[in-house]
């Protein structure tokens, strides 16, 4: 299944049919995401595809396994009514006050989740010693301003946490709180993800703010499948593609964050690829182009098949995370996407109708007007025409050139080479693209590519892995990497997988800077999942379940934040002037650098430091914060200095002073 | 910055640049000074001398150039502006 903002899909899949001509899909349905309860949505999916199969198919079912972009959309949407206020506490004694949690939020995103920041003593220096150890009183302390605040969702941020193998800092913090602070959801930094400080926080923060609206998602599926009399094990797909049981995923769903578009491009490689027509030539790599009711989700499939992975960073909803997960680019364009016409331009998203298309577009007698309803205008076969005859050939011209260079934009930050790549178009709002796009060779809508993300769900692996710091001075490193695998292995048969399918597909030793002795290995093992497994591990759902009363949902919230938009994505470039002024005192002409000289600046340096020097993400963010606070910045030609200028020059840790330095050869050092 | 950007992606950058300047001028005497200039407009250090130049901290112009030859564009900034306009 895969359960949108907009759209619920179910398929049944028969995984011994998987090379005919229907590739296994025994039956598929959609139907719009019913909200705030997304279960009665569930409900009528699946049991319209165990109708379509006969009878007698409910006790034959294996498994059911859901993904979904349910709490993406919360984010992306700002959604206050579904995120919690989050509470994060950072431990180091000295150190990163200038750049507090939250920092790299967008404003609007800051404003929903920050519910309180503090900072107490902690952390660890890189060779993994203690920067100060915890303490108690003040750990106390913050648990009373969390409870004075109301806050139920907590991060413990510890500096160089993921290295903390002695200290255990972030859960002696955690079992304090817990003592203190039964009923909130407390997520240590260390078990969300790795090494890159304000990334790890920024994932822990997303996972503390939707844990609660998680669970109650994961809730009602585990309800809607006792109404269906599904007596089978419930998996959630995670964001690189595999699944993990219902239960683990309720405490890290930032791992099933993103899995509904991994799904899809996993669903259109195995619904698509092979019906291109290109079998006899090279095999390049692919676009997945993923439109959904909210957010278009673009990804790229490597000539293997499998999705390209993100280098280091991901970035979800405007939050830089340090995730391995699939390289998605997330546009605001979907087929519920609100139009607005501002003069001669038109917007599009990124908010959207999403779940109510068939009730609020234009076409299905709504007022507010969409994509959709574009689309229907101009020919497409959806509702009632007669109801968007209004809209001009001007209007469907510009939404559709807009649509396009969206589209084009996202695909050009995905290529690595200017060479056209062909397009894998799938998901419910397809129907909305162009067919024809700048940079592509060609692009194929392969069969059932409307419910591609439940194909791809359905046809999930199980991954086991492992991410440990071993010793190699008592043991080779050849002995290590074995272990690690056979680990990797073992977790992964212990999550599901088939002993007899399970391999090892990534192995990676790390060393650690500054520690001789040690290094850090990644190894994961990833297999088929396993029916005996299944058979084996029928839930007992009810026990598992949390009292009612946690989860009444927070109206208060409900008034979605419109006083920023996010810039990312929209300058333009061409139309862009820096600001240059003379200065009336020395008349030399200054740049006065401004957020958006700032962001390219940023890139620049990241990209001309080829990783040396460091990531110039924490300068950008504190002098953003500057510049927001009023603060100037100035950037002169060296040609407008005297020939006497007295100049400072920032070298290393170390400052030093020339004088007319630019002109001697040497300088003044 | 010098040594790794290992220890800087946890331990984020603080005023130890600024706090740095500022002890120098105290040593030498200085009031104030001309501009700032970067080593190397690279990574962290490339914004860098920009966080010592800001009105918050010296409020002195940088100079766009490093000693690698690297440049922060002013050109480009200066062309494109509404000056020559």
């Amino acid at each position: 299944m895969d359960v949108g903002g907009t759209n619920t899909d179910a398929v049944l899949l028969d995984l011994d049919a998987v090379h005919q001509e229907s590739r296994g899909v025994l039956a598929f349905h959609k139907t719009p995401t019913t909200s705030p309860n997304v279960t009665d949505g569930i409900e009528t999916a699946v049991s319209n595809v165990l109708r379509q199969a006969g009878r007698d198919c409910v006790s034959e079912i294996t498994c059911l396994i859901v993904g979904t972009t349910h709490f993406l959309n919360a984010v992306i949407e700002r959604d206050g009514r579904r995120l919690s206020k989050v509470a994060v506490i950072r431990l180091s004694k000295s150190f990163t006050k200038d750049i507090p949690p939250f920092s790299d939020f967008a404003p609007v995103l800051a404003d929903i989740l920050h519910g309180y920041h503090g900072f107490i003593d902690g952390g660890l220096h890189i060779d993994g010693s203690q920067e100060a150890p915890i303490n108690k009183e003040q750990v106390l302390k913050e648990c009373d301003a969390i409870e004075r605040l109301g806050i139920n969702a907590v991060v413990i941020s510890g500096i160089f946490s993921p290295i903390d193998q002695h200290f255990h800092q972030e859960h002696i913090v955690r079992d304090i709180m817990r003592q203190r602070l039964p009923d909130v959801d407390i997520v240590c930094s260390s078990e969300v993800s790795n090494i890159g400080l304000l990334e790890r926080e920024n994932a822990s923060i997303l996972n503390a703010s939707i844990m609660k609206f998680a669970r109650r998602t994961i809730r009602g599926f585990r309800a809607a499948m006792r109404r269906l009399g599904l007596d089978c094990t419930l998996f959630i797909s995670q964001n690189d593609g595999t699944v993990i049981d219902a239960m683990s995923a309720a405490k890290l769903p930032i791992k099933t964050f993103s899995s509904g578009p991994a799904n899809s491009m996993r669903g259109a490689a195995y619904l698509g690829l092979g019906r291109m027509g290109l079998q006899d030539e090279e095999r390049t790599a692919t676009i997945v182009i993923d439109v959904g009711g909210t957010t278009t989700d673009c990804g790229v499939l490597l000539p293997s098949g499998f999705p390209r992975a993100a280098s280091a960073y991901v970035n979800v909803a405007g939050v830089t995370m340090n995730f391995s997960m699939p390289h998605l680019e997330s546009i605001g364009l979907g087929g519920g996407s609100i139009i607005r016409e501002r003069g001669n331009n038109v917007s599009i998203g990124p908010d959207s109708v999403g779940y109510q298309l068939t009730t609020k577009s234009k076409v299905f007698g709504g007022d507010t007007l969409t994509t959709t309803d574009i689309a229907a205008a101009g020919g497409l076969e959806i509702g009632n025409p007669k109801l968007v005859d209004y809209v001009t050939p001007e209007t469907i011209q510009s939404v559709r050139a807009r649509t396009k260079k969206m589209l084009e934009r996202v695909i050009d930050r995905l290529k690595l080479t200017p060479a056209p790549l062909p397009v894998l178009l799938v998901g419910g709002g397809s129907v909305v693209c162009p067919l024809e796009l700048d940079g592509v060779s060609q692009v194929v809508v392969p069969k059932f590519h409307s419910v591609a993300n439940a194909v791809g769900a359905a046809i999930s692996r199980v991954c086991g892995s492992v991410d440990a710091i071993y010793s190699i001075s008592d043991m080779p490193l050849s002995k290590v990497i074995e272990d690690a695998k056979a680990n990797a292995v073992a977790n992964a048969i212990k999550a599901g997988a088939d002993p007899n399918t399970v391999s090892v597909v990534d192995i990676d030793t790390l060393p650690i800077p500054y520690v001789s002795g040690q290094i850090r290995v990644v190894a994961k093992a990833v297999g088929d999942l396993s029916l005996d497994y299944v058979a084996d591990s029928k839930p007992l759902p009810e026990a598992e379940d949390e009292a009612e009363e946690g989860f009444t949902e927070q109206m208060k919230d409900a008034s979605l934040s419109s006083k920023e938009e996010r810039s990312d994505g929209k300058t333009d470039f061409d139309a862009y002037r820096p600001l240059v002024k003379r200065n009336p005192d020395s008349g030399v002409n200054e740049w006065f650098v401004s957020e958006t000289d700032l962001e390219w600046l940023s890139i620049g340096c990241y990209i001309l430091g080829c990783a040396g020097g460091g990531s110039p993400k924490a300068e950008f963010l504190k002098l953003r914060d500057q510049l927001r606070r009023g603060g100037t910045v100035r950037i002169i030609d060296s040609s407008s200095l005297r020939d006497d200028a007295l100049i400072y020059c920032k070298l290393g840790a170390f400052p030093y002073c020339l004088c007319h330095s630019l002109t001697c050869p040497q300088g003044v050092v | 910055m010098m040594g790794s950007p290992a220890v800087s992606i946890e331990r984020l950058n603080s005023s130890e640049c600024v706090t740095a300047v500022a002890d120098l001028m105290e040593y030498l005497g200085h009031r104030s000074f001309d501009a700032i200039m970067g080593l190397e407009i690279g990574g962290a250090n490339g914004l860098e001398p920009l966080l010592i130049g800001s009105s918050q901290a010296f409020d002195r112009p940088v100079i766009d150039a490093d000693w690698m030859g690297l440049r922060h564009t002013f050109g480009f900034a200066y062309l494109s502006s509404n000056i020559l306009t």
